[in-house]
Order: structure tokens, then sequence, then C-alpha cells
């Protein structure tokens, strides 16, 4: 990669607690710039590593991801010195918006999204954040994206949590067809992970559940 | 009942025994502090034993409550309320406290109110900082979380997967034979060099374990203390600070306080500034005497739930040492933002 100079900055799309999203141009094509910015409180040097190894595990995460064959942008670029990943502007919309629209289109949906999933688990992946907002419906295929707190683990209960929050989040915001989204979920994902391993995240979802640590996670899409 | 409430001040006298602090305070129903007495049990070596912390409440308590009675100006017929702190917290504590409480509740036959510790450290933040719908990081020895008034109760956002901050700073201030807290970060300003080590944020959660273990080895590879004070302290602060500013983010809370005996730190303090520059948020300064376990807490959060006729039978008041602060509505908090 020829450098920075490259990349045209366009509009900021998002700004979230810890990265700012910009669109950006780079040889007419429209690109993601997902850059983790300086935090003013930590201590510099520990402000570095952290960004810096947390920009490396996205992006590994992410590459992993595609070479399993689970749809997520192609990352065009990695620039450490500034922490921010170049990657595939995904067009389209989030489930979020089409659940609140198209509620049988979503449901066809859900066994496709179960499968991606359970592609991933099975990888040996977590994505840490699994709710609409962070799934793309692009050409009416889905799209996972923002891995920001993704990661490799074969464990249950990593895995487990990715479940609890896609179920947690339309619970608390499409209740009328969170179990009907969760079942088809469910035997898309099946289909991917076998019938036995399903149960015991299923089994590991309830268990997380009863802890309610987790359930205020549920109010960050909640709105 | 309710007339009582509108026309005349109430006193509420509040027992506090959670863990190594016994406190008595007596606060009233216009948000008066009259007295906040305590004692805090010091174990020789390692940290609290249940039972003997227990038995040293048990010893020291009518000399503290009588200090508490006294400065407060009051004889005890002029209380009109009895608050205990139910839980969370070590049983054996807990037990001696709710005892008094019930013993005191009988013979001055006075309702009695069994009070959220953790809830009571929020209102009596609010209450001497002029808060008013803060975002809380409540960080002691045994508790991490990050919560905030939310539809009816006070919702946690991330908590500790694993042990407290203040527990994982202590453990390693006895570790490196500095001493618990706030040896560590007084050790700390005489670092110069920041290590490395494991920073596990998860969402809003955190984890300490991996980082306490990681810090012990470097004490143990000769890296010298200041240098490995100064790393853990950074690692934890800015770990809270982070899941903090996420909320903060989240919830889009004006107001940001930090409660619970690490409260006290200047430096946790200082980083929290500036993140909420960041949110167009302020942070709320609670005196160091309402930081820490405090009888006064238990009396003012008593009387907020008194007030909203939330009392219990003694009978029925057993302890719960495994209370959660989202366990219970704050209906004091009225419909605001839910």
């Amino acid at each position: 990669m020829d450098g920075q100079e490259e990349f045209i900055e366009l509009d900021v799309i998002k700004i979230g607690a810890e990265a700012v999203i910009h669109k950006v141009l780079w040889r007419g094509l429209t690109l993601i710039a997902k850059r983790r910015v300086p935090k003013p409180y930590r201590h510099p040097d520990l402000d570095k590593e952290i960004r810096k190894k947390r920009t490396i595990n996205e992006a590994r995460v992410m590459h992993r991801s595609k070479m399993l064959g689970v749809p997520c942008p192609a990352i065009i670029h990695v620039e450490l010195s500034t922490s921010t990943i170049y990657m595939q502007y995904i067009e389209g919309r989030d489930l979020r918006d089409l659940l609140n629209s198209d509620a049988d289109q979503s449901l066809r949906l859900a066994w496709r999204i179960g499968e991606i999933v359970g592609k991933m688990h099975r990888g040996g992946i977590y994505h840490g954040d699994i709710v609409p907002s962070n799934i793309m419906i692009s050409d009416s295929l889905p799209v996972l994206i923002d891995f920001g707190l993704s990661g490799f683990s074969s464990e249950i209960e990593e895995q487990a949590i990715d479940i609890h929050l896609l179920e947690r989040s339309l619970r608390a915001n499409h209740p009328a067809i969170a179990d009907d989204f969760m079942s088809r979920f469910m035997d898309g994902y099946r289909s991917m992970v076998g019938e036995d391993y399903a149960r015991q995240i299923q089994e590991r979802v309830v268990e997380i559940r009863k802890r309610a640590r987790y359930v205020a996670r549920g109010l960050r899409h909640g709105e | 009942m309710i007339e009582a409430l509108l026309d005349k001040s109430l006193i509420c006298l509040g027992v506090e025994s959670t863990a190594h602090t016994i406190g008595f305070g007596v606060a009233t129903s216009e948000g008066e502090i009259l007295s906040n007495e305590l004692e805090t049990y010091r174990p020789r070596t390692g940290g609290i034993h249940p039972r003997e912390a227990a038995q040293h409440h048990a010893y020291v308590a009518h000399e503290v409550l009588r200090r508490a009675i006294q400065k407060a100006g009051i004889s005890v017929e002029d209380i009109d309320v009895i608050a205990f702190s139910v839980g969370p917290g070590l049983g054996p504590c807990l037990r001696t406290g709710a005892t008094i409480a019930r013993a005191l509740a009988l013979r001055l036959n006075k309702p009695l109110v069994p009070v959220n510790h953790g809830i009571a450290h929020i209102e009596i933040g609010k209450l001497v900082s002029g808060g008013v719908d803060p975002l809380v990081l409540y960080v002691a020895g045994g508790n991490t979380l990050v919560t905030a008034y939310h539809e009816g109760r006070y919702r946690i956002f991330g908590e500790t997967l694993d042990i407290a901050a203040g527990n994982c700073l202590d453990s390693f201030g006895i570790f490196a034979g500095i001493g618990p807290m706030p040896a560590p970060e007084l050790e700390a300003r005489k670092g110069s060099r920041l290590y490395p080590l494991p920073v596990k944020v998860k969402g809003m959660d955190v984890s300490f374990s991996g980082l306490l273990t990681a810090a012990e080895k470097l004490v143990r590879s000769g890296v010298c203390v200041s240098d490995a004070s100064l790393s853990i302290t950074e690692a934890v602060y800015s770990m809270l600070v982070e899941v903090l500013e996420r909320a903060l983010a989240l919830t889009m809370k004006k107001e940001v306080m930090t409660v619970g005996g690490l409260a006290r730190s200047k430096r946790l303090r200082e980083m929290i500034d500036e993140m909420v520059k960041l949110h167009d948020a302020r942070q709320l300064y609670v005196k160091d005497e309402y930081l820490g376990d405090n009888g006064a807490m238990i009396a003012w959060a008593g009387l907020l739930k008194y007030m909203h006729g939330l009392i219990v039978e003694v009978s029925e008041s057993r302890v719960r040492p495994k209370l959660r602060i989202d366990e219970e509505e704050a209906p004091w908090m009225g419909k605001k933002n839910s």
C-alpha cells in the first residue's frame, strides 16, 4: 500500500465510545475507515498499546471470518500508526431497520443468519456484539459488521453470549416475532454446529440469562 | 402515616455492618446528616475474616451507637425509623448489624427498613454532591459495577467478571510487600516505566484476575515495585474509565459519580475528569467521609424507602448476603427517564 494520501476522507458516519467511523474514497471506491481514537485519560504508553492490540485483533478476526466464509466486510488496509482499519463499505440497511419495516422478510433471513453465526462459531470465533444493528442486509443477504468486541475462542460461554445478546435484543425490541425468529435462527445455527453443540449452547444461554449479569446490555439497543 | 410524613421532619438511625466497618448514622428526611460514627476492623495480617469482623462489630457497637446518638444531639426517643444494611455483604457481619437494628426497632417500637448497601452508597453520594441522576461507578474492595437509574430501578450496565478492582489492588499491594490501598497508588507515583499488562474489557464488563497474576509476575521477575504499581494501577483505572465511558455514551447521562472505597483514588478521579470532558458531562465529587461504608448512608437511603412505605416486619428481616443492586425498585427516583 502506498500510503495514507490515497484515502480521501469523506463524512463521519458514526462516533462510538471507542472509534470514529468515516466514509473514505479510495481509487474511486467507497470504503469505511474505522479509527480508534486516543483516549486522553489513559497513560500514553498504555493507550498506544491498547489501540494497537485491538486494531490487530479486529483485523485478524475479520480476515479469519472471511476465510471461513462468514460474510463480513473485506479488509483493504490496516494502518497501525493511526490504529485505523480500512474496509469494504457494505451497502444496504441493517436488520434493525428491516425488523421494523418488514417482519416477514426478516423471518425469511433468520435461518441464514443462524447458519452464518454457526459457521463463525464452528471456526472458533465469537463476535461479542451480535445485535440486529450489527447485521447488515445487502442484496437480500446478511453480512456481519462491527467486530470490535470479537475474539478467537471456542469456549461455550463466549459463543453463548453471542446468542444471548441477539435473543435479548430481539425480545426487548421486537417481542412479537422474537420467538419465531430465534427458532428459525437456531435451525440454521444447528445445521452448522450440529445437534449436540447447539443444545449445549442453548442450555448455557438459559444459565446466562438467569445470572442476569448481561441483562442490562440489552439496553444498548433497547431505546 | 402520610400526614405525619408531610408535616414533620423524620429522623432515621442507620446501621451499617456489611464488611469491616460497623457504623451508625443519623439523618433527617430533609437530607441533613446529624451524625456519622464508625469503627473499622483491621486484621493484623491478610484479609477480613468474617467471623472475627462480626465479633469486633458486636464488641464496639454500643459505643459507636452511643456516639452517633450523642453527636446527633438527639435522644433515642426522637428516632422515627430504624434502617439497616440488609446486603450484599458478609453474612456474619450483616447479621450482627441486623440483630442490633431489630432489637432497637422492637424496643423503641419503630418501623424497620432493610437497605440495599449499594443503593445506599449511591443515594448518599447524590445527597452530598448535589447529583440528580448520575451514571455511577461503584468500586470498592468487594464490588465493582457501573450502574444508573433506568426504568424504575438501578440497572447494572457492567461489572467485574471475577474479582473486584479494590480487591485486585489490595492483593497486589500485599503481595508486593507495600500493603493494601492506598499504598499501590502512592507507590505508583514514584514509578516511571509502564509495563504492558493484560487489559480485559468485554463490552461493559471487566476482568481483573489475569491482570493481578501478571502484575505479581512482574514483581517476581525483579521489576521494581513502583513501576509494577504504576503499571497495575494505570491498567485497572483505565479499564474502569473505559467501561464507564461506554456506559456514558449509551445512557447519555449528564453526571458521573464514583462511590465506594476506591473512589478515594486521586488518579482515578483525574482520569474520569478527562473522560467526562469528551461527553459533555460532569463529575460529581463525594466527600471522603461518605465514600466508604458508613451508617449515614443507610439512614438516608432508609428514609427514602420509608417515605415510599417500604418497611419490613422484624420476623421477615433476614439479611441477604448476595443481594444485587438491580433487585429492587427505586420509587423515589420518580418517573424520570423511564
